[in-house]
């Protein structure tokens, strides 16, 4: 005779919250790992770094411009 | 928005990966390995020979009156943005703390060393800023990696509102670093101090007969021109050896590091903090170690609190240079190098344990990096502000402030 009581409801949807949660876990760890793999190409992008100022300028002045464009339109 | 994917990492596709310089002469496998260790050798031998060389510059351009001379600096406000602005221009900490090594060793008062040391943190943090503007174009990748890029910047900020007052007003990385620079190098401190002579004895039986000789130069000239002519060849020979040791450490540890960072995945902090240290040590640079983290949070590939202890175990691996600088003197001067060297190492342990052990000052710098990611994703001139702000407008305040009260 099978004296385990059945999960309730409430008991399941839990089980499968934590289950989720581990799965997620997971896969986010997985992919950390796959990234890591391309740690020498992530040494290279970061020594780039002055030219990235242009960059940001680059995009500030048409974030500028296209408040300035809105006000007067 | 969007869920993250291995395409969303930001690697330029026109950065190629560092590589040896060996490879031009045709070398690989062992034999290549092999050039890149002896090289890596070299270039720690050259870094102790220059910051000995930088020494016995400043000995000969101050002529025993260094405190008079750093009279300007005597104030700690601005001793401490001597040590921000030379990091930022630099941007290399481990170059500005072996440089002020040197000069401790050839008499700057420690006084004036330690804010120095203090700001050369805070100096450091503008590289992995600077990294994450290269992801502006994309609105939200771009917030989590500024955020992750100024954690940095609000910790170590923290780390000298909350250190600098109390090393002013009761010299505790003073009297600590005293306490164990005379373990470890005075004339009666035991084992350790007899097993850090031979050390130092080895070393500089190795190092002195090349820093004589470009200390030659400085006795060809007057003073104190000869001992100024020094610091610079000191200086200029510490930036080349520390790019091209990085350069090579990048190319020789990076299966080494691959494997830190995978060990500590899943993990928690201290396992964060432990593997930053590790990897800062093999590469000898934190920008290298915090830079290399912002395309990975702004891709949402770590996120913020996976990132931060990460970047506080950077700020530890990299007082390692300057430990290795130190044993470029010997005697007094070692204990004064090795002190200085120790109150860095201190610095960033205490600031750690403090700020990172106590919950509520932990939230501080992850509460004002998401703030100012958020408000700079949105609008790019709160960028602008806190870059200026932090690394011209502060430190002008502050001088400003304390000549004028």
């Amino acid at each position: 005779m099978n004296t385990d009581p059945k999960p309730t409801l409430e008991e399941q949807l839990e089980e499968i919250l934590a289950d989720t949660e581990r799965r997620l876990q997971e896969l986010q760890e997985q992919r950390q790992r796959e990234e890591i793999d391309r740690l020498p190409e992530l040494f290279a992008t970061t020594s780039n770094r002055w030219n990235n100022i242009r960059m940001f300028i680059d995009e500030l002045m048409r974030d500028l411009r296209g408040r300035d464009d809105g006000e007067q339109a | 928005m969007s869920t993250p994917t291995m395409a969303d990492v930001p690697v330029d596709p026109g950065a190629e990966p560092a590589r040896s310089p060996f490879e031009r002469f045709g070398l690989h496998g062992r034999a290549l390995g092999a050039a890149n260790w002896i090289a890596v050798a070299v270039g720690i031998y050259l870094l102790i020979t220059a910051v000995s060389v930088i020494g016995d510059g400043f000995k000969l351009a101050t002529r025993g009156q260094a405190e008079e001379l750093f009279a300007f600096a005597s104030n700690p406000l601005i001793a401490l943005m001597i040590g921000v602005l030379a990091t930022a221009l630099i941007q290399s900490s481990s170059t500005v703390t072996s440089i002020t090594v040197g000069l401790v060793a050839g008499g700057l008062p420690m006084a004036t060393a330690i804010p120095m040391l203090m700001g050369a943190n805070i100096g450091t943090t503008l590289t992995s800023t600077l990294v994450s503007l290269g992801m502006v174009r994309q609105k939200e990748d771009f917030r989590r990696a500024f955020a992750a890029a100024s954690v940095h910047d609000f910790f170590n900020l923290l780390a000298v509102v909350i250190f600098l007052p109390l090393e002013m007003m009761f010299g505790i990385l003073d009297r600590a670093s005293t306490f164990l620079a005379d373990q470890l190098a005075g004339s009666d401190g035991g084992l350790f101090a007899t097993i850090f002579a031979g050390i130092g004895n080895a070393v500089t039986a190795v190092t002195d007969p090349l820093a004589d000789l470009i200390g030659l130069l400085g006795g060809v000239l007057p003073a104190p021109w000869g001992g100024i002519v020094l610091i610079f060849i000191g200086i200029g020979l510490i930036l080349a050896v520390i790019n091209f040791i990085g350069v090579l450490l990048k190319v020789v540890m990076v299966g080494t590091a691959k494997q830190v960072l995978h060990n500590a995945i899943g993990r928690g902090p201290l396992s964060g903090i432990l593997s930053g240290t590790l990897i800062t040590v093999m590469v000898q640079s934190s920008s290298t170690t915090t830079s290399l983290m912002v395309p990975l949070a702004g891709s949402g590939t770590f996120s913020l609190r996976q990132v931060y202890p990460f970047t506080l175990g950077a700020n530890i691996g990299t007082t390692i240079t300057a430990l290795i600088a130190a044993f470029a003197f010997t005697g007094v001067e070692a204990r004064l190098a090795l002190q200085a060297a120790l109150v860095h190492l201190l610095f960033n342990l205490l600031a750690t344990a403090l700020i990172y052990g106590l919950p509520f000052l932990r939230e501080i710098p992850i509460l004002g990096a998401t703030t100012l990611a958020r408000l700079g994703a949105e609008n790019k001139l709160y960028i602008i502000g806190w870059v200026l702000g932090v690394f011209l407008a502060l430190p002008a305040l502050l001088i400003f402030l304390t000549v004028i009260f």
